[in-house]
Order: structure tokens, then C-alpha cells, then sequence
């Protein structure tokens, strides 16, 4: 008899660089929900790969990513996307080397028929990309509110969303 | 008589910075000038110092597409000059991890930044939309080459568990043979992807290319073989310095690389297939045969059909190293444990072609001189070449047609600036 916990849970992804101060937020986001007692869904840092995260969500019911942003908006600032906004973020660059950006990526998947059911992104306003592991403080300051977002979205009861203007993801 | 002046500040899609400036005068391409603002400068001095032991991940992080080129060239290097022979099992997980690298790096080359120009789309993106198959093909592939990266290298970008000498730690037979379901289909894929490519609409152009990569005796090269050209230079690799030249060139940062007493030459897929197709595997070579590719291409836009090949060759490479894997006892060689100052000079086969590296070491351990030619730098004045020709071909085309059709031109090259479909800024100045 199958048991029900082994149906695909919902999964936080955590992106940014570690290395690039600011950018490394979404990865403090994850860190921080991996100590909620009982949070019932998978946490993972994200690839640095973003083309695998077509993969990496396949199958799962609700997908909650979380990386930093700049919009001009002041840094820690927290906005909301569901995944059909998600898809229409101004996606930059159309390409680097390294790979896909999130927009990019996230526009491959909706034209590959392969977003999730529920796709659910959260952007953190950051301030410094540079060098460094250090965090600036108010985007820092932005973790603890966004976890409790993340929280109630899994629930099924997420905050209403706030309309922000387009960042520059 | 139009004069005009073409400038393109700032190349989209690209590994670091480039920009490209035409001058047309009376119709004729007058200036040419590709440039690129290279990192690799700068890590030359930045290894000065440091230990040996800690170049290949240093020089890792000069591109985060071909990382495990660096650390081969480095790895080589370092052990010519420590007189460290690695051999075996290590020599083989070494051209398992390559493998991986032109995988992941043509796939992405090929069906997410050189496919699009043939199927008549601005991007991948776009190209999705109708060649949805397509794109799932080539990110397939890519992942095969990640996951030789992940599982062998300790992660897909970057790589960590390279080492002079060998690896940190090596997998046991049974790790490794996860891999061959992935890459068995990535096989399938391949051959795929070669036939796709070849069916593809190509202008009709030939250059007369001088050709350089690496050769050796029984395989097509990666990480071994002598230096060989198309115009009959045959040299150990380690002399790479006295057949080729670095120059500056005023308007850029980078060094551009010639032939002593030459010209440009071109490194990369074009170059190596044209000195190794007799050392392809049996089964990529039935397909090259079957889809009747000549031996020696010359035209840069078929680079595409050339690069699946490689991709495929790499797949049934991948395979045949892991059917043959038993681990080696231990997995590094040693060093020496007393250093005499000493210097030592590799080349290797980066997807971009062949990429230079010299170290000198003091006695104690630390780099007192490095050097890197990277494959780029080596190419840049025969790209500059190519769009010499291409401006002359038909210099009625419209500034935009002509950026466009320039911008083609360098991306048959997969330079690491090349990763550009759009310049983002045109200047067009008419006297």
C-alpha cells in the first residue's frame, strides 16, 4: 500500500551565489527554513545550472523559489510572483555562456510546457553583488519575513501579494 | 564613395566583455576590430606566489564553462615540470572528466546559441516555441556532461576534485556506472544532433583556414598529442611558445596570438577534426561517414555539424572509459616531496580549442612565473578575418544586415565572447 508521505511534497529552492554577497540571500532563505520544525516540504539550494531545474521540480505539486533581485527598489525589500508573472519578468540578457538567467529559464519551461502546477517566486531586493559572503544588514533583515511567507504559501494561505514594480531580475 | 563606421559596444551572450568595430571605406572592410576584455591576464600575476598545488582551481575560475580545460592545462603543466607521469586509471577518469566538459559546453553551443541563427530565431527562447523536441535534445545532452561533472568533478561548474597528480577522491566502478543509462541516451541524442546539424541550411563560404590543434597517436586529443597545423607544423606541445607568438593590438586589453613569422590560425572543432578525423570512435565514425561530412571543413557555419560530432565522439568516449574503469589503488600520484625549481608547459584541447599553459616553480613550492594562452585569444585575429571577408563579400547589406550577418560570424567560433545572438548597441557613422 503506498503511503500518502511519498507523494511528491512541494520544494523551496534557494538560488544565488554564495561567494557574491547580497546574491547569496535566497541560499540564507533555505538555510533558515531547513530549522523549522516539521515544515512540510523539501528545501534544496539550487543548481547553479539553472537549466536543471526543469529536472529538479518535475513532478512536484508547488515549486517556491527564492533568489535576490534589483529593481532600485530599497534593499531588502520582498516582492511576490506567481509563476504566470514569473514568466513575464524582463529576462536582461537573452543568454550568457554560463547559462540561463531565472527570467530566461523560466520562460524556456512555461514554452516547454514544463512549469509546475504551482510556481511561486520570491525576490529580495539586494544591494551589493560584489565579492564576499557578508550580507548587507536590511537585506539580512529580509529573511526571517520571507521565511514566514514561504510557510503560509505551503499552507495554502499565502500573504496577499503586493504589487511591485518590474525588477530587473 | 560611402565611408562608414559600424561599432558595437558591448556583445550580448558573451563570456565576459567584447565589442566589435567595423570602418568600411570605398566598400571595403578598412578596420576590423574585435575586442575582448580577457580575465586570464589578470590570473597570471594573481598565481604568482601562490602554491602549485593550487592552480588548477585557481585558473578553474577563469570560465565557467570550460573550468576542467584549466585544470587539465594546469595539472599537465605543473607535472611536466615536477616530472609526474600520470597514467592509467587516473589518465583515464582525467579524459572521462574532458568528456564531460565538451558535452555540456557544445551542447549548450549548439542547440541554445548557434541553432537559432539556422532556424531563423532571435534566441533559444523563442526557437522553444516550435522546436520544443529540439531544445529538450540539447538540454538532455548538457545534463549528461553535467552529470559527468557533478559525479566525477564534485559539482557541475567548477569543478573541486581535480588535483595535481590525479584526483582527491576517485569513484568506485559502481558510482561511475550510474552514469551510462544518462549517457547511452545522450548517445542516441548525439548522433541525433549530428544529423540534425547537417541537414541545416549553410551559406556557402570557405576560408582558407591554417589550422592548429593537438594530435596523438591513438586517440582524438584532449588532454595529450604533439601540436600539429594544417601547413605541416609538428611540435612537442611544451614548445607551444616557439611556433606562436602573442601581439598587442591597440584597440583591445587581450593579447592576440599568431604564428611566429605568420599569420592567424584557428583553433578549436574546425581544426581538430580537420588533423583527427582518422581517430574518431567506430560508431561517431560510421555516422560521419553515413552523413558524408568531408574530412577537412572549411566552412565556418558547418563548425555546428563538426561540434555534434565532437559531442557524440565524447558520448561514446564517456561510455567506453567507464566500461573499462577499475579504480586505481590510490587516487594521486605523489609529488615529490623535495622541489628543485622547476618549469613545465602543456597544452590541452579546451572545446574552444587547444589552450596553453607555463608554469615556473621555486623551490619552495610557490609560482614565480605563469602563463596562459587561452584558445579565445588564439582565434580572435582569424575571426576578425572571417568578417573581413564577409564585409567585402557584400557590402551593399544595410548597417543592421551587416551586424547581424557579423555577429553569425563570430559565433561560428563559440569564442568565449561569442555567446552573443544581439550587439546590444549599434553606432553607424556615414561621411
Amino acid at each position: 500500500m503506498p503511503r500518502t508521505d511519498a507523494l511528491p511534497r512541494p520544494l523551496v529552492i534557494g538560488l544565488g551565489a554564495e561567494a557574491r554577497s547580497d546574491d547569496g540571500i535566497g541560499l540564507d532563505v533555505v538555510r533558515a527554513l531547513r530549522t523549522e520544525p516539521a515544515l512540510p516540504a523539501e528545501v534544496v539550494e539550487g543548481p547553479a545550472d539553472l537549466s536543471r531545474l526543469l529536472d529538479l521540480w518535475s513532478g512536484r505539486p508547488l515549486v517556491i523559489l527564492v533568489d535576490a533581485v534589483r529593481s532600485g527598489a530599497p534593499p531588502g525589500t520582498v516582492v511576490r510572483w506567481d509563476g504566470g508573472e514569473a514568466t513575464r519578468l524582463p529576462s536582461g540578457l537573452a543568454l550568457s555562456t554560463h547559462g540561463l538567467s531565472l527570467p530566461d529559464m523560466l520562460h524556456l519551461a512555461a514554452f516547454l510546457g514544463r512549469l509546475p502546477p504551482r510556481l511561486v517566486v520570491f525576490g529580495i531586493e539586494a544591494r551589493e553583488f560584489g565579492p564576499g559572503t557578508d550580507r548587507s544588514p536590511e537585506v539580512r533583515g529580509a529573511v526571517p519575513d520571507v521565511c514566514r511567507r514561504i510557510v503560509r504559501e505551503i499552507a495554502g494561505r499565502p500573504a496577499r501579494p503586493r504589487p511591485e514594480g518590474s525588477p530587473h531580475a | 564613395m560611402t565611408d562608414r563606421t559600424i561599432a558595437v559596444d558591448y556583445l550580448a551572450r558573451v563570456e565576459g566583455e567584447g565589442s566589435l568595430r567595423l570602418r568600411l571605406e570605398g566598400g571595403k572592410a578598412k578596420e576590423v576590430e574585435l575586442r575582448i576584455f580577457e580575465p586570464p591576464r589578470f590570473f597570471e600575476a594573481l598565481l604568482r606566489g601562490r602554491s602549485y598545488l593550487e592552480a588548477p582551481d585557481i585558473t578553474a575560475r577563469i570560465c565557467g564553462i570550460c573550468p576542467v580545460a584549466y585544470q587539465m592545462s594546469a595539472c599537465h603543466a605543473l607535472e611536466r615540470a615536477l616530472g609526474l607521469r600520470v597514467v592509467g586509471p587516473l589518465r583515464d577518469l582525467r579524459r572521462l572528466l574532458y568528456c564531460g566538459e565538451w558535452i555540456e559546453s557544445h551542447a549548450l553551443h549548439i542547440y541554445l546559441l548557434h541553432a537559432p541563427d539556422f532556424l531563423g530565431y532571435p534566441d533559444a527562447i523563442r526557437m522553444a516555441k516550435d522546436h520544443r523536441a529540439t531544445v529538450e535534445t540539447g538540454l538532455a545532452l548538457k545534463q549528461a556532461g553535467n552529470a559527468i561533472l557533478e559525479l566525477l568533478g564534485g559539482r557541475e561548474i567548477h569543478p573541486i576534485n581535480v588535483r595535481v597528480g590525479g584526483f582527491y577522491r576517485v569513484p568506485p566502478r559502481e558510482e561511475l556506472e550510474t552514469l551510462l543509462p544518462t549517457l547511452e541516451a545522450a548517445l542516441g541524442a548525439a548522433e541525433r544532433t549530428v544529423r540534425f546539424a547537417s541537414g541545416l541550411p549553410f551559406p556557402r563560404v570557405e576560408e582558407a583556414y591554417e589550422f592548429v590543434a593537438l594530435r596523438h597517436p591513438e586517440e582524438y586529443p584532449m588532454n595529450e598529442g604533439e601540436l600539429v597545423s594544417s601547413e605541416g607544423l609538428v611540435l612537442p606541445q611544451e614548445r607551444f611558445e616557439e611556433a606562436f607568438e602573442e601581439v598587442q593590438v591597440p584597440y583591445s586589453h587581450a593579447l592576440q596570438a599568431r604564428r611566429r613569422g605568420g599569420g592567424a590560425y584557428l583553433v578549436g572543432p574546425l581544426a581538430r577534426f580537420a588533423l583527427n578525423h582518422d581517430r574518431l570512435p567506430p560508431k561517431t565514425r560510421r555516422v560521419v561517414e553515413e552523413i558524408g561530412l568531408e574530412p577537412v571543413v572549411r566552412n565556418p557555419y558547418r563548425s555546428i555539424v563538426v561540434r555534434a560530432v565532437e559531442v557524440m565522439l565524447a558520448c561514446e568516449e564517456a561510455i567506453r572509459l567507464i566500461r573499462g574503469y577499475a579504480p586505481p589503488e590510490r587516487p594521486h600520484v605523489d609529488p615529490p616531496g623535495e622541489l628543485a625549481g622547476a618549469s613545465g608547459a602543456a597544452v590541452t584541447e579546451a572545446p574552444r580549442g587547444i589552450l596553453f599553459h607555463r608554469y615556473e616553480i621555486g623551490n619552495d613550492g610557490l609560482i614565480r612565473a605563469a602563463r596562459i594562452v587561452p584558445p579565445t585569444s588564439q582565434n580572435q585575429a582569424r575571426i576578425e578575418e572571417d568578417l573581413r571577408h564577409l564585409v567585402d563579400a557584400r557590402p551593399d547589406r544595410t548597417d543592421r544586415e551587416l551586424t547581424d550577418a557579423c555577429e553569425r560570424a563570430i559565433r561560428n567560433h563559440d569564442p568565449c565572447i561569442s555567446c552573443a545572438t544581439h550587439f546590444l548597441r549599434l553606432e553607424v557613422e556615414r561621411a
